[in-house]
């Protein structure tokens, strides 16, 4: 109890919810990280942005504590995650949620129980009160006729509606976010800019996202950092991002642009032709 | 010209009238049979250094794994307890039917085969001391647990090694909920609890499948067959046999879920992982099996 207090006072303290500092990170002996420090302000929405295999999920799994990083320290809320207890990480893990690139959902488990996961591992709540508040999240993400169907009775955008759903029921602090906007029809990608938009107007909600998605940066980050080169090579508030002249800068921002258009493109090549075989 | 030692692919390079020959064997790495004892002992320390991580890596997921029970986090048990029934009803319960035709057919064939040989030395009596040294103490457990890597034990591997390479394992951790808790114990339990159980009802259709068979050859009633088996078998008898479904299903349980977690990144190691853990899982079984019999015996 005494942890959970400890917990719970510091998430309502700090000014920089997330601080990282000199982290390094390898993957089979190529470095894909390199001495990077950020701060994360409190209730903000926060892109990172950077060319494929630029290391932006990694990045944001070492911030989340799912990957630890071969040097360097993450500290969330002041507690740096690499130095405590497991159980205290679990328990620091209550209030962030972490929205993956594939949904990532559970393929033994249905719909419902996915969403419920969380809760009833959690929580001492009522069945009735966790059924209620699955059933409300079905609805808020348009899934409510899919509640007993398995994972893989689902379409990609469908599960990772359903992942989005996982994540937002537990209400948390801290939302993570891989890939939220890539390519998926209009109707999965409106629903998830919604939800994010609901939960970035919250000032006790800080969201760390990682996108390709130039248009949604655009539209939504409250601040972006870009990797390259293995490095933060720009951080900073939106339009001064945006509105830079470096030149280094736009020729990176252009390269994003240009690499988001073409797969763009070949998802509508795919979608065409198969239309055409159909017809 | 004949250079026996060194293998195919470099005979060529030894042409005289290739000038360069000098300078690209010295280039070249030293042809194969010269190394062949020091790659024996490259690939051998490469093994037992494996090994010994592997081992390591064992031991302290056991730690942890035995952290986690005894930690004082009381989260996750109604969860949990959703899995550890579903573990029981797979491992256990559905199993019910294919071991009781084992068992019936183990029982059978055991007294066939000591009614073949022993009135030969006029030892039919001893039937009863054969049913329960055989069958009760050794081939019981034994069987039930082979039974159980078979069919549960891969099922673990390959189920949790799907999920490391979907990140569902992730997944779990993102949510605070911790796999050792929401994945192993239920496991553990489940194996052990099921083993125990299969190794009763292996025992009773053991014995049922003997008396089927002796009724028939030496036409005996189910009361003297009964007698003759419980005038031999002791107390000990049954607890040593519930001890080595005990360990079994803690062997099992730990060795599969643990080679489940070894798989990293390619859905190309689940089945190598899977082999090794029904390997593995083997191995330690007749291990703890000779160390439970030596010191039954001691």
């Amino acid at each position: 109890m005494e942890l959970i207090n400890e917990i719970e006072q510091t998430f309502e303290t700090r000014e920089n919810i997330i601080e990282i500092r000199e982290v390094s990170h390898s993957f089979r002996k190529n470095l894909l990280l390199d001495n990077i420090s950020m701060d994360f302000p409190k209730g903000r929405l926060i892109m990172i942005t950077g060319l494929s295999g630029s290391g932006k999920t990694t990045l944001i799994k070492i911030i989340a504590g799912l990957i630890e990083p071969d040097q360097g320290t993450v500290c969330i809320e002041g507690i740096d995650i690499s130095k405590i207890h497991r159980l205290k990480l679990f328990e620091l893990r209550k209030h962030m949620a972490f929205m993956f690139q594939s949904g990532a959902l559970l393929n033994n488990l249905t719909v419902f129980d996915n969403i419920a996961l969380p809760l009833s591992y959690h929580f001492n709540m009522p069945a009735k009160e966790i059924e209620e508040r699955v059933l409300m999240a079905l609805d808020q993400f348009g899934m409510t006729g899919y509640r007993d169907a398995l994972p893989g009775h689902l379409s990609t955008g469908q599960q990772k509606l359903i992942g989005v759903a996982r994540a937002f029921i537990m209400e948390p602090s801290i939302m993570f976010v891989d890939e939220p906007v890539g390519v998926m029809d209009a109707i999965v990608r409106e629903r998830i800019s919604d939800a994010i938009i609901t939960m970035r107007d919250d000032p006790a909600i800080t969201i760390i996202a990682v996108t390709h998605n130039i248009d949604f940066i655009k539209q939504y980050a409250d601040y972006i950092a870009i990797l390259h080169d293995k490095c933060i090579f720009a951080y900073g508030k939106r339009d001064e991002i945006l509105k830079s002249r470096d030149p280094v800068l736009q020729k990176i921002m252009a390269i994003i642009v240009d690499e988001t258009d073409k797969l763009a493109e070949s998802v509508l090549g795919i979608m065409k032709s198969s239309e055409d075989e159909e017809v | 010209m004949n250079y026996p030692y060194l293998n195919p692919p470099y005979r060529y390079q030894f042409n005289p009238r290739n000038v360069r020959y000098p300078i690209e064997i010295i280039d070249r790495e030293i042809p194969s049979r010269y190394n062949e004892p020091m790659r024996f002992f490259e690939a051998f320390g490469a093994w037992f250094l494996g090994f010994v991580e592997t081992f390591l890596d064992f031991c302290a997921y056991n730690l942890l794994i035995v952290r986690t029970i005894f930690g004082s986090r009381p989260e996750g048990h109604r969860s949990s307890l959703r899995v550890l029934f579903k573990q029981v009803l797979f491992t256990g319960y559905d199993a019910l039917p294919v071991v009781a035709f084992i068992a019936l057919a183990i029982g059978a064939i055991s007294i066939i085969q000591s009614l073949t040989y022993l009135p030969i030395f006029g030892a039919e009596r001893f039937i009863g001391n054969i049913l329960v040294t055989v069958i009760i103490r050794e081939l019981g457990p034994l069987i039930t647990a082979f039974f159980v890597v078979g069919r549960s034990g891969t099922a673990v591997t390959t189920e949790i090694g799907n999920m490391v390479v979907h990140h569902e394992i992730e997944a779990l951790e993102s949510m605070g909920v911790d796999p050792v808790r929401y994945i192993v114990l239920p496991r553990l339990f489940g194996f052990t609890a099921s083993l125990v159980s299969l190794n009763i009802y292996f025992d009773i259709f053991a014995i049922l499948g003997g008396f089927l068979v002796s009724k028939f050859i030496i036409v005996t009633s189910l009361a003297t067959f009964l007698t003759r088996i419980m005038d031999v078998l002791l107390l000990s008898d049954v607890l040593i046999s519930l001890l080595k479904g005990f360990i079994f299903g803690i062997i099992i349980a730990l060795i599969c879920t643990f080679r489940g977690f070894s798989v990293k990144t390619s859905s190309t190691e689940v089945p190598q992982q899977t082999t090794k853990a029904v390997l593995n899982a083997i191995s330690a079984m007749f291990l703890a099996d000779g160390i439970v019999t030596l010191i039954y015996y001691l």
